[in-house]
């Protein structure tokens, strides 16, 4: 574990996505500014938009959940103890996330903002 | 959303282990090792796993250094994934690199094949002729693999017969597995084992056996087969709570085993293996048999004064080093990293991630004037897969303790989780390694 360095996450991360690392970085990028804009439009979060990305979170996540053995080669029946099922609720807990901040940046930063309501 | 088995001891412990874990790698940040500027000559021998992974490491060390690598080959093969290939999880390109693309740059390349070491005048010759002095030599050639050793066994078999045999490479782990799919269509007698000398990765005849076992299952025909492991001697696996784990996951899978049989010889067209057992020989008809072949170090380091000249490695010609800190025990300016090495354990590709920065302390301290700190514990690691889509993290000492990387990854249980690292995170973590990143 000690030698798992931020250096090291990094160069490992590059491999496993090979092409598409760089597109994914400047994505989420483009996804962070965004939902700053959309934070600050919408005043906090909160709203329709919200509501909207909420539930496009849930779906998301669901979706994450149940491909995410098969996307592995794997299948639910390979999943045992503790360990694998918190893997597979982490999964979705990053599909929900991710998804409802994404929705929200995208939702919220071309809504009206707050004050016009 | 728990798993039946999952009790509160092991929920608590997965908390209190990955609290552990998260602390940790937000605290370690890398020391930043200093630089030493250096006009030395250092030759690398091998431009394998250790190879590359020295090159790397030893140039983010020294500043000013010749390094050299040799090696002819163009292609890197990614051995660990020579086990996926062989049971059709990924394709032959999966198990395909290029050197060119890993090779430090700062390193010099000469694509040529070391034929003599000589230590005694500190440099090496290689199969074209190209004499090398050195100031460091780095032994990283890996091993040497004796198809021949086996009587009637010959590589370009790989594939006919129901012969298969995935250390021989990419293609042969291809070959491998298209054997593998007939035995899974006919049926019949899976043949499996490993040979008594040294070897490279001693879990994957074991993984290869678990494998064909969950395609036969997958394709509801395992009754129309039987799985055979022949162990080599009294074990199945050389830690002694691995390999009781393993017993206990060969009889639930229905596997017969037979121990002390050493495969000899093979009959290809009558389908015969013989083996020498403690009794005599015994033979034993295969419709799928896994050759691993017996492995030994490559003829240069083998018939020079490198290798090992008592002991139990002597006998195969194995590096001579100092199994804690790699250095050769009687040429104080050649290291050892990898395969090569006459170590008790560390034959897989996650030991050079270990054995790599120590071997370079030591080298760089040898610059520096100074006496190296680093010690290597024998650290070897096998994701044993026992189906598709599960597999035990089992990583151990050169005492045989488990040693877990992750607190909250039981070793000897099977999991998912382990499958994700292994089909997933392994090889970025590989090539990662090869660029001193990892």
């Amino acid at each position: 574990m000690k030698d798992f360095t931020l250096t090291s996450l990094l160069a490992i991360s590059k491999g496993m996505l090979g092409a598409f690392f760089w597109p994914a970085i400047v994505l989420a990028a483009i996804v962070a500014v965004l939902l700053v804009l959309a934070l600050l439009r919408q005043r906090g979060f909160r709203g329709s938009a919200a509501r909207r990305s909420v539930m496009a979170g849930l779906v998301i996540g669901m979706v994450a959940a149940l491909v995410a053995p098969a996307s592995t080669k794997a299948s639910f029946s390979n999943l045992h103890g503790v360990l694998d099922w918190s893997m597979l609720v982490l999964i979705a807990l990053a599909g929900f996330v991710g998804g409802a901040a994404a929705v929200f940046a995208i939702v919220g930063s071309a809504s009206l903002p707050a004050s016009r309501r | 959303m728990l798993s039946p088995g999952g009790s509160l001891l092991d929920r608590r412990r997965f908390l209190a282990g990955s609290l552990a874990a998260a602390l940790g790698a937000l605290s370690s940040l890398p020391a930043q090792a200093e630089m030493v500027k250096s006009k030395a000559r250092i030759v690398i021998a091998g431009a394998g796993a250790a190879g590359l992974t020295m090159a790397a490491r030893l140039l983010m060390r020294l500043s000013g250094a010749d390094v050299v690598v040799v090696d002819s080959r163009s292609e890197h093969i990614y051995q660990p994934g020579l086990t996926l290939v062989g049971a059709g999880i990924k394709p032959l390109s999966y198990a395909r690199l290029a050197t060119a693309d890993y090779l430090a740059s700062g390193a010099r390349w000469i694509k040529e094949d070391v034929a003599e070491f000589d230590p005694v005048a500190n440099k090496i010759v290689t199969d074209k002729g190209t004499s090398l002095a050195y100031d460091f030599l780095v032994v990283a050639t890996g091993l040497a693999l004796d198809y021949a050793a086996i009587e009637g066994m010959d590589t370009s078999l790989i594939g006919r017969e129901g012969i298969a045999s995935i250390y021989g490479g990419p293609e042969a782990a291809d070959a491998s597995w298209r054997a593998l799919s007939a035995f899974v269509e006919k049926g019949g007698v899976g043949l499996f084992g490993r040979p008594a000398t040294e070897m490279k990765c001693a879990g994957a005849p074991l993984k290869q056996a678990f494998l064909a076992d969950d395609r036969l299952r997958r394709a509801g025909r395992r009754g129309r087969a039987e799985i055979v492991y022949n162990a080599h001697n009294q074990m199945l696996f050389g830690v002694p709570p691995v390999d009781a784990k393993v017993r206990a996951l060969f009889a639930r899978q229905d596997f017969k085993v037979n121990f002390s049989h050493v495969l000899t010889k093979i009959d290809p067209g009558g389908r015969i293996a013989t083996f020498e057992t403690p009794r005599g020989t015994a033979e034993l008809r295969w419709d799928l048999i896994h050759v691993v072949p017996p492995m030994r170090a490559p003829a240069p380091v083998r018939n020079s004064a490198l290798a090992w000249r008592s002991g139990p490695f002597a006998a195969d010609g194995w590096l001579e080093v100092d199994k804690a800190t790699l250095q050769h025990r009687r040429f104080a300016n050649v290291f050892g990293v990898g395969d090569i090495n006459g170590v008790p354990k560390g034959k897989t590709a996650a030991s050079v991630k270990w054995q790599a920065p120590v071997a370079v302390d030591h080298l760089v301290a040898a610059i520096a004037g100074r006496r190296g700190t680093e010690t290597y514990n024998g650290y070897t690691s096998c994701p044993l897969i026992t189906r598709i889509g599960q597999a035990m993290l089992v990583e151990f000492d050169y005492d045989g303790r488990l040693t877990p990387s992750f607190p909250f990854i039981d070793p000897l249980d099977e999991h998912w989780v382990v499958w994700i690292i292994k089909e997933k995170m392994l090889k970025a973590t590989y090539t990662a390694m090869l660029q001193g990143l990892a």
